[in-house]
């Protein structure tokens, strides 16, 4: 029986990198959906597309941010409470990081810090 | 005699009042708000504000004076929780404890409207006769000084981001590249994108150096205290660099103390000062050199100190070498890619953890650096007014 391949929205304002992370992904056996929007990532959750995971960036295309992202997901009643969240972002502030694991992100990646296959790796591991 | 002594009696009263309506003049002068609190057993009263406290609050003079303090003045955490007057730091003041204010914690105060505002504030006790006798607050209003700091924590969020974004671009995409998952590369090629790769890992570098700078000069460095093991995490940058000492042939000794208590600091604030030290030690260090480092407790510090024999600082050069972008001729010479920051940062850091570093140097014969840090107090935030 094949096993079904596990789904990442990628949330992430930056096209450019749609393709190299929708790369690594693959070479690490999941398949992706990518948004750049909170509305955007939403609207697919709502559709009741099958997301096991979300890398999300913290500054993302109009108004809303990555913060604002996860205050919904997690708030009362929300289906989707659960859904394992990868904060990957450049944003250096260690106390939205402090925020961000309050409302229970899994884990946060700077951008520049790490590979993009050890962000990847990384993700798999912990959802294993 | 008698009118003489009624007429010295006129004058005294003449001298009393028109120093009372001075001293009236000066408190009522004041810019912060005032308050003075008697009968801390009946919840604290107001005996007297002065005209700040009024524009501050919305309050008047008559409206609170002889109410409770709690009643006029309730106070608020930054979590919206309301504080008891038995926790309020008038009231430990008023119970004999040491004056303090504490500035970390940011509190709230709210005016005659409701509205609430942020504050900081200093409570001495008024003492007669050896005896308190009650205490007195003043305060401001810090609305736009917190405003400025969002603003600028803001700013330093968005400058990271926008600098960094094309980097991690540029990173990923190489690695790809490199990885030859989406196909094979020559030598030639292999050789010119790791050329790039480097390149754009020295920018990011730079980025985080220049960003760390203007956090600690707009005074936002944000702090995350652990409890952190100093010998182990100085042996893992030790681990980090061992490629580069390898390169060299250098002698590394390692020294530490007995006893070496772990410090409550942030972790990444000390690996930058550690990381400083050995990068400059190695870096300056001819080949076949020797490097000695050491950790000691003395008394109620911690004292890191770091010998190469390298290259030295001239004389000349040694008042400017923990400023911005300063570099000796020696060491451009030997090093010509540095930037002249590393130090400028080491200095800052550590005088946020409240330490202080020195060196002794002498050209061509090498130079050692000290760095002392509180042990009991190695990153406090928490600021004291008396």
């Amino acid at each position: 029986m094949k096993t079904q391949k596990k789904i990442g929205l990628i949330l992430e304002d930056e096209k450019p990198l749609w393709e190299v992370i929708k790369s690594s992904c693959e070479k690490n056996g999941f398949e992706t959906i990518t948004a750049r929007s909170v509305n955007q990532g939403l609207e697919y959750l709502k559709k009741g597309v099958k997301i096991d995971f979300v890398w999300l960036d913290h500054y993302l295309y109009g108004k809303e941010n990555g913060l604002d992202f996860v205050t919904k997901l997690k708030q009362k009643g929300s289906a989707w409470k659960n859904l394992p969240i990868f904060v990957v972002s450049n944003t250096v502030s260690p106390e939205k990081i402090q925020i961000y694991l309050k409302l229970g992100v899994k884990k946060c990646y700077t951008k520049v810090d790490f590979k993009l296959d050890e962000i990847v790796t990384d993700i798999k591991k912990s959802l294993k | 005699m008698k009118k003489k002594k009624k007429y010295s009696n006129q004058l005294d009263a003449a001298e009393i009042i028109k120093r009372k309506i001075r001293d009236d003049a000066v408190i009522s002068s004041i810019g912060e708000g005032l308050i003075v609190i008697v009968d801390v057993d009946k919840g604290g009263k107001i005996d007297y504000v002065n005209r700040a406290f009024e524009e501050i609050t919305g309050w008047t003079s008559k409206e609170v004076l002889n109410k409770s303090i709690i009643k006029i003045l309730p106070r608020e955490d930054k979590r919206g929780n309301a504080v008891a007057f038995k926790e309020r730091i008038i009231t430990k003041v008023l119970g004999g404890q040491k004056v303090v204010a504490d500035l970390s914690e940011p509190f709230y105060y709210f005016r005659k409207d409701k509205s609430k505002f942020p504050v900081s504030s200093v409570i001495n006790p008024i003492t007669l006769n050896k005896k308190i006798v009650g205490a007195v607050e003043t305060f401001r209003d810090i609305s736009k000084e917190k405003e400025s700091d969002i603003a600028k924590t803001e700013f330093a969020s968005l400058v990271s981001h926008q600098l960094r974004t094309p980097f991690a671009t540029i990173n990923w995409y190489i690695e790809l590249l490199l990885s030859e998952d989406i196909g094979s590369l020559n030598k030639k090629q292999l050789e010119y994108l790791n050329e790039i790769y480097q390149a754009s890992q020295r920018m990011v570098s730079l980025i985080n150096v220049l960003l760390s700078i203007s956090r600690i000069e707009m005074g936002i460095t944000e702090f995350e205290k652990k409890s952190v093991n100093v010998v182990a995490l100085a042996k893992t940058i030790i681990n980090e660099e061992k490629l580069k000492i390898k390169d060299k042939n250098l002698e590394i000794k390692e020294t530490y103390g007995k006893n070496i208590p772990k410090l409550m600091v942030d972790p990444k604030q000390l690996t930058i000062i550690l990381q400083n030290l050995f990068s400059n030690a190695i870096k300056y260090s001819l080949k076949k050199g020797k490097i000695d480092f050491k950790i000691k407790h003395q008394g109620s510090n911690l004292i890191i100190s770091i010998a190469d024999s390298g290259i030295g600082i001239p004389e000349n050069d040694q008042k400017n070498i923990f400023n911005r972008f300063f570099r000796g001729n020696n060491a451009k010479e030997k090093e010509p890619e540095g930037i002249g920051l590393g130090l400028y940062i080491l200095k800052a850091v550590v005088k946020i953890m409240k330490g202080q570093v020195s060196f002794k140097s002498k050209i061509n014969k090498g130079t050692t650096f000290y760095v002392t840090i509180p042990i009991k107090n190695g990153l406090n935030k928490k600021k004291e007014r008396n």
